[in-house]
């Protein structure tokens, strides 16, 4: 027969395991840039679940959780933070999903441990489809402000050189920022073949919206949606990213004007 | 007719823009195919507005709006994360240019000497600046706007 000690021990080894799990889930969850909120109505359904009461603090790179047991007896803390960054929708789409499933089958603490690993060791979409998309995509951005077909070909070839420059930068580690810059110098390098040559009758076109594959238009959102929802701390950091990231891409810019001769 | 024909195609772009830069954020493919179509509406409204003679920012929170109310529609029929599809579908409307001129009036700011020219790059930065801020905030609110709906 288990003894009051024994039981006492097996609750606190539960509510430890729970605190770690939920802190992964919360910091996984920040680290592929998911909403404030949308972390916290995940960590709460989660908790709910168990039986559990948690506080979820989110910081710029760390989440701080206290949990309770629902009378109130104990409590654990802990604290995560992000280690890997970089915007993934999928992880962000699985975690959440994962929220759910939690809900509907009441899945073990261990259960849910592994499905947290599992999710975040997926690999990305296949680098190349991601290469070509993202030069149609910029392509039909140069479209969208009017550039001609010939400025979207130019296009199309600076994203493709710019982007491959990025993805080779960030796979050998390279800061995030210094990928930005000389990815764009090189895009803008590249477009302004259309200004050099007159390839084009909207060579200024491609010229400005070579760069635009590097704006940070996912971080610019989810720092307003932080902001529309309370989380003033979170979206002054994710704008100063954003604007710095901004800045980058401009400074790569203006540099590759200026060696080109280009006057705007 | 030419309108009818140019907001279709602006649409069409969006389309292929959000489905390609959502893929850089690592999408998945079940999210970018609501995206592109939801994407073409949103920008389509917004060409339209604008080509009608309404300001962008007004044009883009109509846009922003209708990219809601189908994300959410789309999240609550599928059970994908709204801001997962409503973010992505925005990204065609993202003022990347005045962002770009805002870090350009900066530089030239720098650059420049005597009292006018100073004045019209901190004219130029502060314009740019604020229609970035005021546009992505427009979009945000626009799509935030679309309550979940609540089951009885």
């Amino acid at each position: 027969m288990r003894t009051k000690s024994q039981s006492m021990n097996n609750e606190h080894e539960f509510l430890k395991l729970f605190c770690v799990t939920i802190t992964d889930y919360a910091s996984s969850m920040l680290e592929c840039g998911a909403l404030s909120s949308t972390i916290e109505d995940n960590v709460h359904r989660i908790s709910d679940e168990y039986g559990i009461k948690t506080d979820v603090s989110i910081l710029p790179r760390r989440v701080l959780i206290a949990i309770w047991t629902i009378d109130q007896e104990h409590s654990y803390n802990n604290i995560g933070r992000t280690i890997k960054h970089g915007i993934n929708i999928s992880k962000v789409v699985e975690l959440s999903q994962l929220a759910s499933e939690v809900e509907a089958t009441h899945m073990s603490i261990s259960d849910l441990q592994e499905k947290i690993r599992s999710i975040n060791s997926e690999t990305r979409m296949n680098p190349n489809l991601v290469l070509v998309l993202t030069a149609m995509a910029n392509a039909s951005f140069c479209r969208l402000f009017g550039g001609d077909a010939i400025a979207m070909g130019i296009v199309f070839v600076a994203t493709l050189c710019g982007f491959l420059i990025k993805q080779k930068m960030l796979k050998n580690k390279f800061d995030g920022r210094l990928t930005t810059f000389a990815s764009a110098i090189i895009a803008a390098i590249i477009s302004s073949c259309g200004i050099a040559y007159g390839w084009s009758e909207t060579p200024h076109t491609a010229l400005a919206t070579s760069v635009l594959f590097l704006v940070p238009g996912i971080p610019f959102l989810n720092a307003m949606g932080d902001m529309l929802r309370g989380h003033h701390l979170c979206t002054v950091s994710r704008i100063a990213e954003a604007i710095i990231t901004t800045a980058c891409l401009s400074l790569g810019l203006c540099l590759a004007m200026l060696l080109m001769n280009i006057e705007w | 007719m030419d309108l009818i024909f140019s907001t279709i195609q602006d649409g069409l772009f969006a389309a292929i823009a959000s489905i390609g830069f959502g893929s850089i954020s690592n999408a998945p493919w079940k999210t970018l195919k609501h995206c592109g179509w939801i994407a073409a509406v949103g920008h389509a409204t917004r060409f339209l507005l604008m080509s009608l003679g309404l300001h962008i920012i007004f044009a883009v929170f109509a846009g922003a709006i209708l990219i809601g109310y189908f994300s959410r529609t789309v999240s609550q029929r599928t059970g994908i994360l709204f801001e997962s599809i409503a973010f992505v579908s925005l990204l065609p409307m993202i003022p990347g240019m005045y962002a770009y001129r805002t870090m350009q009036s900066f530089i030239s700011f720098i650059q420049s000497s005597g009292f006018a020219e100073n004045a019209a790059s901190i004219q130029m930065m502060s314009y740019n600046a604020l229609m970035t801020l005021a546009i992505i905030l427009m979009m945000a609110i626009g799509v935030m706007l679309v309550p979940k709906k609540r089951s009885l």
